[in-house]
């Protein structure tokens, strides 16, 4: 448990084990860019 | 998934019937269908400060060992909405507020046959990240997979 506390941010994103999964996180990432479009 | 072979209310042996439009488990005794329906779960894309995504390791199978985001399904009596964030503080201990719906969708499941899952976005949140439940790690990743463009 204290792994998590003080692990080191990875450089890629691993295996993710649901598609849908890496759907929403791929959804997440463009409205975040749209966020931040939106902003500027 | 393991197919019904009894129905639920009489007990006895189901057979199949093509009833309102589809081939469905039928209960002669009861002169019922079975509806089966998707399970309803949910996920949570928690998003940090630094462009991080936080991921869980799961314990449990399916897919034991690999990382998924922190979620799982919804109960008796739970919103969608507390079904997440109670899913959230048992699987890192964290405690958040939902930004965002992502979206809803259905996927095929091993064990279920079906899973309805509700995605939900969290940017503000508190605690110490330490996971539990279902997950035996959990840890902020970057968002992107290796030479994902996106």
């Amino acid at each position: 448990m204290m792994l998590a506390m003080l692990r080191i941010s990875p450089d890629d994103l691993p295996e993710i084990a649901f598609e849908s999964h890496l759907k929403f996180i791929r959804d997440t990432q463009q409205l975040l860019l749209d966020e931040i479009n939106f902003i500027m | 998934m393991q197919k019904k072979l009894f129905c639920p209310y009489c007990g006895l042996r189901l057979s199949e019937k093509f009833y309102e439009n589809r081939k469905r488990l039928f209960c002669s005794h009861c002169n019922d269908p079975i509806y089966e329906n998707p399970v309803p779960a949910t996920c949570l894309v928690v998003t940090d400060g630094k462009g991080r995504v936080l991921l869980v390791q799961r314990s449990v199978d399916p897919k034991k060992g690999l990382w998924c985001l922190p979620g799982g399904f919804i109960e008796l009596g739970e919103s969608p909405e507390s079904a997440a964030l109670r899913e959230l503080y048992e699987e890192t201990g964290l405690t958040g507020q939902i930004h965002k719906l992502l979206g809803v969708m259905t996927n095929p499941s091993q064990l279920y046959d079906s899973v309805l899952l509700v995605g939900y976005w969290i940017k503000m949140y508190s605690g110490n990240l330490i996971a539990g439940d279902d997950a035996c790690d959990a840890a902020y990743f970057p968002r992107r997979p290796a030479g994902d463009r996106l």
